[in-house]
């Protein structure tokens, strides 16, 4: 007695799927044992990402942080945005706290999408000051620039 | 020919190591002691330095085009540009600190002539300890709301104790406030309330922490009515 023939359909999800299976395999070596294979870094939870067309569409009132470098802050930045890095954030913090509106929703920016500091500053003023309502500008100063040339 | 056993296993294991090592020909040739170094700080340090070793492992002269750090806050530096075949070199990262605290991770991409496409990722990552911790560090009221008390609480980190701690004088005049332990040595509380929360208020209550090691440090809380 003979096995009856697979359907083709089946044949070609099996080959598929063995196929992936030896894809898999140096892929998973590679990444692990070869001399160039890219740093493993677990990216941490982070504070919400919103882009400009969400942000036009809210009514309560904004409060813009700046999380750049001072330099670049005094160079351009949005109109009537703070300055609160973690550079000088001591230093900085307190001039935040005096125009802070508890209604205001916060949204932190830097520079562009490969920055880091809105995320940290946008994370520090949740659990050091416990405030709400805090957001990342996605893609940062770059996007501003790019709807408002 | 009926493909056996062990001809099945020969050309898997040669796909392997095809697979494994063809990059290795493919891209560039600066071998890395480490791509990834680790840090802690100690209270008093002012930036974190770290240098990434590498080799030129291949048979041409490397030229590295980018070094490029992820944050303003980072520099990375050459020593010069070119490395011909078994040459080594290094780059050196430092971090300024500023006033961050806690886990930071810095990453500096760098491009060569024979991959101008690929970067190789280094990382820094510093851990900076937060000397005290605050839960919270601002107390709010809401304008007109009953003169209540709110409580912050001050706590040692990184298994210090604290020897003293005293709140700066003179106090605001908007508020009164009163510093007690909950566990000496370690946790304190300070129980602030406002004189008037009729119009907006806007100060800060000072301290200063001494630890059993003779340092100090600062401790500043906000107080708003809004």
């Amino acid at each position: 007695m003979t096995a009856a023939p697979a359907s083709p359909t089946r044949q070609i999800l099996r080959d598929s799927a063995r196929l992936l299976f030896l894809a898999l395999i140096p892929a998973i070596l590679a990444g692990w044992l070869h001399p160039k294979h890219p740093v493993w870094s677990w990216s941490k939870p982070g504070v919400t990402e919103v882009n400009l067309s969400e942000i036009t569409r809210w009514s309560a009132p904004l409060s813009w942080i700046d999380a750049r470098s001072s330099a670049a802050f005094q160079k351009e930045h949005v109109p009537g945005a703070i300055l609160l890095n973690e550079d000088q954030w001591e230093q900085q913090l307190p001039h935040f706290l005096e125009v802070w509106q508890p209604n205001a929703k916060i949204i932190v920016y830097c520079d562009s999408a490969a920055c880091d500091a809105s995320q940290a500053v946008a994370l520090r003023l949740q659990r050091e000051l416990n405030l709400s309502s805090i957001y990342v500008l996605q893609e940062g100063w770059a996007s501003w620039l790019q709807s408002n040339p | 020919m009926p493909l056996t056993a062990p001809t099945f296993f020969r050309s898997l294991a040669a796909f392997i190591l095809t697979a494994l090592f063809l990059p290795t020909f493919c891209f560039g040739t600066l071998t890395w002691t480490t791509q990834r170094i680790e840090l802690t700080t100690k209270p008093s340090e002012k930036v974190a330095t770290g240098n990434f070793h590498f080799v030129n492992s291949g048979s041409e002269t490397v030229t590295i085009t980018s070094v490029q750090a992820s944050c303003g806050c980072t520099t990375a530096t050459l020593e010069k540009h070119r490395y011909a075949p078994g040459e080594a070199g290094e780059i050196k990262t430092v971090f300024t600190l500023g006033d961050r605290v806690g886990e930071q991770e810095k990453s500096i991409s760098v491009v060569t002539d024979e991959s101008p496409t690929a970067r190789t990722t280094l990382l820094l990552h510093v851990t900076i300890p937060e000397l005290l911790l605050y839960a919270p560090r601002l107390l709010i009221w809401n304008i007109g709301d009953a003169l209540g008390e709110k409580t912050t609480v001050i706590s040692a980190n990184s298994n210090r104790q604290i020897a003293t701690i005293t709140l700066t004088l003179p106090l605001p005049k908007e508020v009164t406030a009163l510093l007690e332990p909950v566990e000496a040595g370690m946790k304190y509380k300070l129980i602030v309330r406002p004189v008037s929360t009729t119009q907006v208020m806007n100060v800060s209550l000072e301290c200063v922490v001494t630890f059993a090691d003779a340092t100090s440090q600062h401790c500043k809380i906000y107080l708003l009515v809004r």
